[in-house]
């Protein structure tokens, strides 16, 4: 296997005594990976910790072969990265074009006509190349998610770290996108933090579930959907001993528990199902503890 | 474990990288709404205009295009920041960008510069009165009328620049304005006030420590030419060299932010020579030059008040 694009051995960071991440340990490697969990989890601070702009308080961060809290190391590792944040906000005045330039040149696109070319690139790339002298403020909240991405995409990245990628997005860019981050994956290392467990099973090979500073679950998808196998299960009202139920577009209940009782119908399980189930299962020991 | 192999990192030629971006910053400020109005209004109050005495005219360019100009930059660099999150990833650093606004600040420089030229051409081409310039010498004119304005079209902006580092709360531009404005307006007819006039190390002090002062005053009101104009103490070169001291003095101030290692020892080291330049700078300003008030009117000069250090 070839070394890992991200290494993270007890990776911590708090606020003001809170631990956002509790000393985690992760290997990222190329490819998509899905980052799952719910607000608060950390998710954030972890791709804000691989975007170079938050450092660990603890534990060791090598990123590209690199050690981000190192000046120089810093800035060739932000040679090679792209970053998508949750929320990003705009400079006044700028074109998505102008944007794009400004970014361009701050990723080191000093030539102008190499610039321009990279830039044409990568507005193409989000389906925007007829919005390109827009002024930002005047395009949709997709459209400017999609500005968002595109400077994320600028010089073909080593790892592509992008957090709620698909916020605002309507299904076929949703589906547009996954298409550029499968083509990205290819050769590079992309991160993806999302709500959306559709996203995440559509696109990634490998999840992360992280929930409270921890990681609660690293591996493959299928591996994931595997856990919820036997414990999804139909019926025509609400089951009480399912630990969560909800009435589906067919007037059905999906009921998801520790295994499906007998005699009822089991139904294939979806990410989603396991990602559920593995936060009932986490709150369920916290309550315990 | 293997480290992983990277690609060759592009080399960045040195002295390359950051005039791309002061290019955009250059653009962003040349079309920016309040400068333009600034430059327009400049041009109209220069175009032919000669006083209320010709020695006070860089008011003029001071105001309208280095304290306007104070606002758009403080605007301009504070408006990248709310892009902040990815910015602050790429590797161009915080440093680079801040040099770049610094640097973007010629924009309003040269449009001073342009529109003091015109100034002067258009008084060459109609000479004033020679008692207009009081005491003041071919060389000190030349300070008072090109070389001030021109550094207070830079300095402006380059202390907007520093304000939008600094200072990042709602308002801080309108802040600074209005107590550079109070400080400039306080101090540079301090001279010329009855309660603090010359005769006082303490006014002479004030009156050339502030970022914007008057040399002269008249009995002019912009309807006729003055007869009488005093024209008040200090050096108007020194003092050119004290407020291109606090040009220095803002970009440092505005580039040690954010800078680490190398570059803010580095420049931390051209803050301290500056405040040394700026100081020397003040009181050869303050020890040079008229030192007294002199009423010049067509007929001659006299000297009004006796200064401390004149010995008199």
């Amino acid at each position: 296997m070839s070394a890992p694009t991200v290494q993270l051995r007890g990776a911590a960071k708090h606020y003001r005594g809170t631990a956002a991440l509790a000393g985690i340990d992760l290997d990222l490697y190329q490819g998509v990976v899905g980052l799952l969990g719910p607000n608060g989890a950390g998710k954030t601070t972890l791709l804000r910790m691989l975007a170079t702009v938050l450092g660990a308080d603890q534990g060791s961060v090598r990123i590209l072969g690199r050690d981000p809290a190192l000046g120089a190391q810093r800035t060739d590792i932000r040679r090679w990265l792209g970053y998508l944040p949750q929320e990003l906000g705009y400079p006044r005045g700028f074109s998505a074009y102008g944007f794009l330039d400004y970014m361009a040149v701050l990723k080191e696109w000093d030539d102008p006509a190499q610039r321009r070319t990279e830039v044409r690139r990568v507005l193409e790339q989000v389906d925007l190349g007829d919005r390109a002298t827009k002024r930002i403020r005047a395009l949709s909240g997709g459209q400017r998610r999609r500005v968002g991405l595109a400077q994320a995409l600028l010089g073909t990245p080593e790892l592509l770290v992008l957090d709620e990628p698909t916020n605002g997005l309507d299904p076929e860019q949703r589906v547009s996108l996954r298409h550029v981050l499968a083509e990205v994956g290819r050769a590079a290392t992309v991160v993806v933090a999302t709500h959306q467990t559709e996203d995440v099973a559509a696109l990634c090979e490998r999840v992360v579930v992280l929930d409270g500073g921890a990681v609660r679950f690293d591996g493959m998808v299928r591996d994931l959907v595997a856990t919820a196998d036997g414990r999804v299960w139909l019926t025509d009202a609400v089951d009480p001993r399912a630990k969560t139920s909800w009435r589906t577009g067919t007037g059905r209940y999906r009921n998801l528990g520790a295994a499906a009782p007998a005699g009822t119908e089991v139904a294939e399980p979806s990410l989603e199902d396991a990602y559920l189930l593995l936060r009932a299962s986490v709150e369920g020991s916290e309550v315990a503890a | 474990m293997t480290a992983l192999a990277l690609p060759a990192v592009h080399d960045v030629p040195a002295g390359t990288s950051v005039r791309p971006l002061a290019l955009i910053e250059a653009r962003r400020f040349a079309r920016h709404p309040l400068f333009l109005i600034g430059a327009v209004m400049c041009a109209i109050f220069s175009y032919g205009h000669q006083g209320p005495e010709e020695l006070d005219y860089h008011v003029i360019p001071s105001f309208f295009i280095g304290v306007l100009g104070l606002v758009v930059a403080a605007r301009l660099t504070a408006s990248t920041e709310r892009s902040a999150a990815v910015v602050d990833s790429a590797p161009k650093s915080e440093t680079v960008r801040t040099a770049a606004m610094c640097l973007a600040c010629l924009v309003p420089t040269v449009t001073g510069l342009a529109i003091v030229l015109m100034h002067r051409a258009t008084i060459a081409a109609n000479p004033l009165p020679e008692h207009l310039y009081g005491t003041f010498g071919s060389l000190d004119r030349l300070v008072i009328t090109v070389l001030v304005p021109v550094i207070a079209c830079a300095g402006g902006p380059l202390l907007g620049v520093a304000t939008a580092r600094w200072l990042r709360f709602p308002g801080a531009p309108l802040l600074v304005v209005l107590t550079v404005m109070m400080w400039g307006n306080f101090s540079g007819y301090v001279p010329g006030t009855s309660s603090m006039d010359s005769s006082s190390l303490f006014a002479r002090v004030l009156h050339m420590a502030s970022p914007y002062t008057a040399f002269a005053t008249g009995d002019g009101n912009g309807e006729h030419i003055s007869r009488v104009i005093t024209s008040f103490t200090g050096s108007p070169v020194w003092y050119a060299v004290w407020t291109l001291a606090l040009c220095g003095l803002a970009a440092t101030a505005a580039l040690w932010h954010g800078a680490r290692g190398e570059t803010r020892r580095t420049v931390g080291r051209a803050f301290v020579a500056l405040v040394a330049v700026a100081l020397v700078a003040l009181v050869l300003a303050v020890a040079m030059g008229n030192q007294t008030n002199f009423r010049t009117t067509e007929a001659g000069t006299r000297a009004v008040a006796l200064g401390l250090l004149s010995g008199g």
